[in-house]
């Protein structure tokens, strides 16, 4: 009883320290002057940290991975202000009420390209001219009519063109204003121009969806053809990839948090309502959950077993295998465990596998096999171990050879001390699989930095995902003690 | 039904375990194998059921089953007591279940064990896990059973039960080859007796032979020091407790009941008023040719008498004369001696 009192404490207390947490707390920002010192936040990947840098040399910098995360720090005053490009800044202030422009910035310009491979002139080239296109023709403007004005319509754009090579195009969706994800399918201004682009070429488009550390690798290995998220053509970056002339080129300007209007401050309990229906059931947003629930449990249950295999193949090597195969199998754990497991994703992905047809699953099963295959290995070693040596000898006087001893007198035993251990490594997994982003796969946790990006708020989903993850843990470990009481001794 | 010849085993370390043994053993005999520690008995049944490997020379065991007792018991934690016995005949030989269980049980009964047949073998004693691995290696049917010290791991009554088990066994003709360092129960169970030594077979015989008539000397001394206890006392501040566990392990082990009492009173009333400690004195316990309980103590570095002194005190002199049959003192070279057989009227339990 008292545990369990103590327990829905512990889950209280973690509640209230979220609640308060997410509850605002902001300093006003008037003038440029109040940023001298300030907080700024900017996107990693784009070039108006320089901007800020120049402007305000004393300011703190805060590097973000998307624009979600930038605007939840700004409402929760984490950070005074942070740096964008100018287009498109307008829907971003209708949907958060309480941000405006800072006035009087002075003006400099941050640009916008496609990169391409750097022996690629030919797509680079053929996109110039494509580009040359639609800014002289007023597509450009239209499009951007679609997706960046306050009360932007965004209607989908259809491609034509369904047969030939695909061209494939890395996005980051919720990065930047260009790109959002709606009901599955790439959408914003970038993705309707890659669209349009593909029709000009004949070539239907793929879009590759990814993070920023995984996007110049996989344009280098080929993965993708093109990258478009509001990359700004530094000369640092155009000595590696080639990059288009800019379809964008507009002002750096500075974001800060006003005070909210009176009419947006609604009941904590309405609001959250609202977030929920947001997150989850507004364009039928838990399908996406799902969905990423689906590629998590995948890649967690085929790769616990695969390890598992493979750990047995390591264990037998370990502890029977000629000597070669003995050193293998010790520096092969040593160096699996000893590196963290994002490296080793990323190593898999885009070096190893950087040209090979296997998807980006495949290859997370694969990764995630051979890490869980060294884990599984150590609890395997360490549970037989833990086995009386006259065990074994006592099967073999009875007549048992060494495989029969294994099976009716050791490994009844160490299963008891094998099932606590792989429980630990089993769950650790779960937790694991959240970086698989990294390669482009929508896990549960790509799909909720999905989700907020859409709607720009975090609580609701990272609550419910956070939960998902807990159950699936709860669920292994349940599932591991239950069998573990079935093969338990039946002490009398 | 096993002839083992020219045997040798040198463990990796470097360490020779074995030299050159050759020995037969027949149907129905029963052979203690007895020795220092470390002389490489345990290393020779080992051998013979196969876990450890030769490093040279055969072991033929033609078409006869062996069966092997461990010190440890080794006794399958995770099985109930009849599964332990039922595990070989189901999962080796293919007996149905049932039949095997029937059996299981007859082989409990023999070992005195069935009314605990399903109870697990944490809950059992260490006298009766060994009993349980008796009966699992009956369960085999074996031809020769091996026993690896059978009862080091257990304290008197237990040893007594598992030598029950064993006696019953040999009465029954099993073929046995036991390693042991029960004299008393090798001389009673044995149709043979090896006496090993650094790895050697140094002599067998029929137990008189070996127990009561030993030729070679490492026998003797081996024999005799089994037989008496040897205490070594430098100063005052001896270790009296080491010396009276000492002395309540020998009458334990020769089974002296609780002659030991008397012991500890000798003992100690020679330390407290008649020892001069002139240098080390040196206590050996032991049972004389009567089969009399005696001590032989020599005191280095003195040649005035010790208990006939003038100045001995009158009543520790009566106390000792009391526990004392005979008390005979003597002058070897430096040393005093003094030979003295314990009372009977004090042996009795």
């Amino acid at each position: 009883m008292g545990r369990r009192a103590f327990r829905l404490l512990g889950c209280l207390l973690l509640l209230l320290l979220v609640v308060s947490c997410a509850s605002e707390k902001r300093r006003e920002i008037r003038a440029c002057s109040d940023l001298e010192h300030g907080n700024v936040g900017v996107l990693t990947g784009r070039s108006n940290d320089r901007a800020v840098r120049a402007l305000f040399p004393d300011a703190e910098l805060y590097y973000f991975e998307d624009l979600v995360s930038m605007c939840m720090s700004l409402q929760s005053g984490h950070i005074d202000a942070f740096a964008c490009m100018e287009t498109g800044v307008d829907g971003l202030l209708a949907r958060n009420p309480g941000f405006r422009v800072l006035e009087g910035v002075p003006e400099i310009l941050d640009t916008a390209a496609v990169a391409f491979r750097e022996d690629n002139l030919l797509l680079a080239g053929q996109f110039n001219e494509f580009l040359r296109g639609i800014l002289a023709d007023g597509t450009m403007d239209a499009i951007r009519a679609n997706w960046l004005a306050a009360d932007a319509p965004g209607v989908h754009y259809h491609p034509h063109a369904k047969e030939g090579t695909p061209l494939s195009v890395g996005i980051e969706a919720g990065q930047t204003f260009f790109t959002v994800i709606r009901e599955g399918e790439g959408a914003g201004l970038e993705p309707e121009m890659m669209l349009r682009f593909g029709d000009y070429l004949g070539r239907p488009v793929r879009f590759v969806e990814m993070t920023n550390p995984g996007m110049i690798p996989a344009l280098f290995s080929g993965k993708v053809d093109a990258l478009v998220s509001a990359i700004a053509p530094t000369r640092s970056r155009a000595g590696r990839v080639l990059f288009s002339t800019p379809y964008d080129i507009s002002p750096v300007c500075l974001v800060v948090a006003g005070a909210a209007p009176p009419q947006v401050r609604k009941s904590a309990w309405s609001s959250l309502k609202e977030n929920f229906h947001e997150s989850l059931i507004a364009d039928n947003r838990f399908e996406l959950i799902l969905e990423g629930l689906k590629n998590t449990l995948l890649i967690t249950f085929l790769s616990v077993i695969f390890g598992f295999l493979l750990g047995c193949g390591l264990c037998w090597m370990k502890r029977r295998g000629p000597r070669w195969a003995e050193a293998f199998s010790h520096g092969y754990c040593e160096i699996v465990e000893g590196i963290p497991i994002v490296v080793l994703l990323l190593f898999m992905f885009y070096v190893v596998f950087a040209t090979s047809p296997l998807t980006a699953i495949v290859v997370a099963v694969i990764t995630y096999s051979l890490h869980f295959a060294a884990g599984a290995a150590e609890c395997l070693e360490r549970s037989i171990e833990s086995v009386d040596k006259g065990q074994w000898e006592a099967g073999k006087a009875l007549g048992f050879s060494r495989f029969g001893t294994f099976r009716y007198v050791i490994a009844p035993q160490a299963v008891r001390q094998f099932l606590p251990l792989f429980k630990g490594k089993a769950v650790g997994l779960i937790e694991n699989t959240s970086i698989v982003g990294f390669i482009a796969i929508e896990d549960m946790t790509k799909v909720t930095d999905i989700i907020r990006s859409q709607t720009y708020d975090s609580l609701v989903p990272l609550v419910v995902v956070g939960v998902i993850y807990f159950l699936i843990a709860r669920l292994i470990s349940v599932g591991l003690d239950k069998l573990g009481d079935h093969l338990n001794f039946k002490v009398k | 039904m096993i002839r083992i010849s020219h045997l040798s085993k040198v463990y990796p370390g470097g360490v020779t375990a074995l030299r050159d043994i050759s020995l037969e053993v027949r149907p129905g005999e029963v052979i203690s194998v007895i020795g220092p520690s470390g002389c490489g008995k345990s290393t020779l049944v080992r051998c013979i059921e196969g876990l450890e490997a030769p490093s040279a020379g055969t072991i033929e065991t033609g078409s006869s089953r062996l069966g092997m007792v461990f010190q440890q018991f080794n006794v399958f934690p995770h099985l109930s007591v009849l599964d332990n016995v039922t595990l070989g005949p189901v999962k080796l030989r293919g007996i149905p279940r049932e039949e095997a269980e029937q059996r299981g049980m007859e082989l409990l009964r023999t070992v005195g064990l069935a009314e605990k047949a399903r109870r697990m073998p944490d809950s059992l004693s260490g006298g009766q896990k060994q009993r349980v691995g008796i009966a699992r290696c009956l369960s085999m049917d074996p031809d020769v059973l091996l026993f690896d010290e059978p009862t080091s791991a257990l304290d008197q009554t237990m040893k007594t039960e598992v030598f029950g088990v064993i006696s019953e066994l040999a009465k029954q003709g099993m073929t046995m080859v036991i390693v042991t360092h029960e004299l008393e129960f090798a001389r009673k169970v044995s149709t043979r007796v090896l006496f090993m030594h650094d790895g050697e077979i140094c002599e067998e015989g029929t137990p008189e032979q070996v127990f009561d008539h030993p030729q070679k000397t490492l026998t003797q001394i081996f024999i005799r020091n089994r037989r008496s206890l040897i205490f070594q006392v430098d100063s005052r501040e001896y270790d009296l407790y080491k010396f009276n566990a000492d002395i309540e392990w020998f009458c334990q082990r020769n089974h002296l009941g609780k002659k030991y009492f008397t012991l500890e009173l000798i003992t100690e009333e020679l330390l407290t008023h008649f020892l001069p400690f002139s240098g080390p004195i040196h206590f050996r316990i032991y049972l004389n040719d009567e089969k009399k309980l005696a001590m032989e103590i020599e005191q280095e570095s003195c040649s005035s008498p010790i208990v006939d002194s003038p100045e001995a005190d009158e009543i520790s002199l009566m106390i000792l004369q009391g526990l004392c049959a005979s008390i005979r003192e003597r002058q070897e070279g430096a040393s005093r001696f003094l030979d003295i057989v314990v009372n009977d009227v004090y042996n009795q339990d």
